[in-house]
């Protein structure tokens, strides 16, 4: 039986259980040239909410059709001579459990390389969406030098949690922000970052700022956006940079809030610059081997949540809205 | 012999819009120059809205103002007295930072000459001095303009404003510039020859406006104002598009932030870069700049405006009228 979820109504604020409904059917057969695919975990990232608004972000999901997402799946029926029955396969599967696909814009992996620190779900977390865009955001973007200061939000997050890591290992002073005090632990202990703060237990967070980088900031990767990216631009040093990564505290607002200190940029000469991962599509196979050698010798580090059951899958992408979450979110199906 | 000089001094920090009490006009004897110094009488002066920044009691990239104290700023004068050894001959003309007087002393440092066969003096104070510059450096190295892309400018009739326009129209590009009247307006569509201007004023929706103005999106804004400028240019960007933040004038009065831009979300799907700049960070550009506008000076592609109040004890409203938007082109004072 194949089961999905598909947009039922279009979010409000917040997702509840009830944008999302349940179908079912059966289990399809592979198109001429093309598979099918059983899936073995999908992803749940906090920018999908925004193809689930009739926004300007991104081209809207239409109602009735299946959350859209990535995922790694099993080929379980071959008409492609590309693929054999058994290939693990990533790519933009969706909510489902099982989907007929034509075959292209699939990575097949490489059991070789998909292997020991590199398990398959790599292909949609360090070395997929998220850890490209931590990758490009501090290679391609930060301009960032040995010894400045590097400031990261929702620092415990996939795409947070790397950005720090790839700063530590450019040889910058690394603080980071994040919601509690095991994800701020995690970051010290574990990831080496030298400072954190969590802003939920701090009463001002700009005096945390202060406290954290007397000095100032050189580079702020931004995840959160709105008074986050306000105190952030506050504390930028001269010629300070700021990448805009994604702006998850604005995702859900009706009215979104923006920032204030727009002068700053002036007076500071601020760069600021957003992005999408996809720009640098030409280098993801070079910027893929580099960090599968740095997770092979221990550089970095990741941390992955399991969520058992196709089921639970809302619950999950909801739950990425309260900060509840600790690491890369996955649900595995079946 | 001593030579009397009127100055104007900051009498106290403005809060908000500055009034005409925050300054004060007075006298100072200066003595006659010794060995190595000249005495300068000012010619034009110069008021520009960053004066407003050293105003307040900050960190900035130039220090504040004393209090007391004359301000400073941009001028033109001529030597009219030279002591043994000094650098400059009675009778050059000399470009300075001290403005706000009708004379002063000087060894020398920070003074430059300049060449009244070029362009007319004052001149030197917008299209060939900084806002010049500001401009060329601004559109086209913080901007990185490419030719034939589409440029919007806010504040277009004014010192920076103007410059740009023309620099874009000279690179084959499609420009839209806002202005507050309709007389600027038509100056930008006739003069400086824009492919269209809005009159701000007039647009109860300037974000539909805008749009409208770009029905194949902007590639690169040059930012003098913020507010709801900034958020109408973010929305109108397109793909990979850069803007080049001048100036704030909306902004530099307020004591507390304003709300806005709300649409910085919109700088990850497309991709976009917003750069602070300050002319004093491309002075290496100068060689470069006076070949350029050589050029479209004598090629008729380059033409500005000057609004001028005579007397230094006008210097205070001319300055206030930078924010008020009476201004038309670069505001001077002539001593």
């Amino acid at each position: 039986m194949m089961k999905r979820f598909v947009l039922a109504r279009r979010p409000d604020g917040v997702p509840k259980a009830d944008d999302f409904r349940l179908e079912s059917g059966a289990i399809p057969r592979a198109p001429d040239g093309g598979i099918v695919i059983a899936t073995t975990h999908v992803s749940v990232d906090p920018g999908m909410r925004s193809r689930l608004s009739g926004d300007s972000y991104a081209a809207a999901l239409a109602l009735g059709e299946a959350i859209e997402s990535a995922g790694i799946g099993r080929v379980i029926e071959s008409r492609n001579a590309k693929f054999n029955e058994g290939d693990l396969v990533s790519g933009a599967l969706g909510w489902t459990t099982h989907l007929a696909h034509p075959g292209k814009g699939l990575l097949k992996l490489d059991p070789a390389f998909y292997a020991g620190a590199v398990p398959p779900t790599c292909a949609i977390g360090m070395l997929g969406v998220p850890g490209l865009t931590s990758w490009f955001g501090v290679h391609a973007l930060s301009d960032l030098k040995p010894g400045e200061v590097f400031l990261v939000s929702s620092a415990a997050g996939p795409v947070g949690a790397t950005a720090g890591q790839l700063a530590k290992a450019k040889g910058a002073r690394v603080i980071g922000i994040a919601g509690s005090d095991a994800k701020c632990a995690w970051l010290i202990d574990e990831l080496g970052f030298d400072a954190v703060i969590n802003y939920r237990a701090t009463p001002d967070l700009g005096l945390s700022l202060n406290a954290a980088a007397p000095e100032g900031v050189d580079v702020y990767f931004d995840n959160v956006g709105a008074e986050m990216l306000d105190q952030a631009i506050r504390v930028m040093r001269p010629h300070g940079r700021i990448v805009i990564s994604g702006q998850v505290a604005e995702y859900n607002a009706a009215s979104p809030r923006g920032i204030r200190h727009v002068p700053d940029f002036i007076s500071k000469r601020l760069t600021m610059r957003g992005f999408v991962v996809l720009d640098y599509a030409a280098q993801f196979r070079e910027a893929q081997a580099a960090m599968a050698a740095m997770l092979r010798d221990g550089t970095l580090k990741f941390r992955e949540q399991v969520v058992e059951g196709f089921e639970n899958l809302p619950a999950a992408f909801i739950g990425l809205f309260s900060g509840d979450n600790f690491g890369r979110c996955l649900v595995r199906v079946g | 012999m001593t030579t009397k000089s009127r100055e104007i001094r900051l009498a106290r920090r403005p809060v908000g819009m500055p009034k005409p009490e925050d300054f004060e006009l007075a006298s100072v004897d200066l003595p006659a120059p010794r060995d190595g110094e000249v005495l300068v009488r000012n010619h034009y002066m110069s008021v520009d809205p960053y004066m407003r920044g050293r105003m307040v009691e900050r960190e900035s990239y130039v220090p504040p103002f004393a209090i007391g104290k004359a301000l400073e700023g941009g001028a033109v004068g001529e030597v009219v007295a030279a002591g043994k050894g000094a650098k400059f001959a009675v009778g050059d003309f000399v470009q300075s930072m001290w403005g706000w007087r009708e004379a002063f002393i000087s060894d020398g440092t920070g003074l430059s000459k300049v060449d009244p066969k070029l362009a007319p003096i004052q001149s030197f104070l917008g299209a060939l001095g900084m806002p010049g510059l500001t401009a060329y450096a601004g559109l086209l190295h913080v901007g990185a303009l490419k030719d034939g892309e589409s440029v919007f400018v806010s504040a277009a009739s004014g010192a920076v404003g103007a410059v740009v326009c023309q620099i874009a129209k000279a690179k084959g590009c499609y420009v839209v510039g806002s202005a507050g009247s309709d007389e600027k307006c038509d100056w930008l569509v006739k003069e400086a020859r824009i492919d269209r201007a809005i009159n701000y004023k007039k647009e109860k929706n300037l974000d539909a406006a805008v749009r409208a103005a770009f029905p194949k999106g902007i590639d690169v804004y040059f930012e003098n104002v913020g507010g709801a400028h900034l958020v109408a240019a973010i929305n109108a960007m397109n793909v990979r598009g850069r803007i080049a933040a001048c100036g704030m004038i909306e902004q530099y009065n307020n004591t507390e932030p304003t709300p806005g831009p709300w649409n910085i979300i919109m700088t990850v799907p497309k991709s976009l870069r917003i750069e602070g700049f300050i002319v004093s960070n491309y002075f290496h550009l100068l060689g470069d700049f006076y070949r350029d506008m050589g050029q479209w000076i004598a090629q008729g592609k380059m033409k500005w405006r000057e609004t001028t109040l005579n007397g230094i004890e006008n210097a205070p409203a001319a300055f206030l009228g930078l924010f008020k938007g009476e201004n038309f082109g670069k505001a001077l004072v002539k001593l």
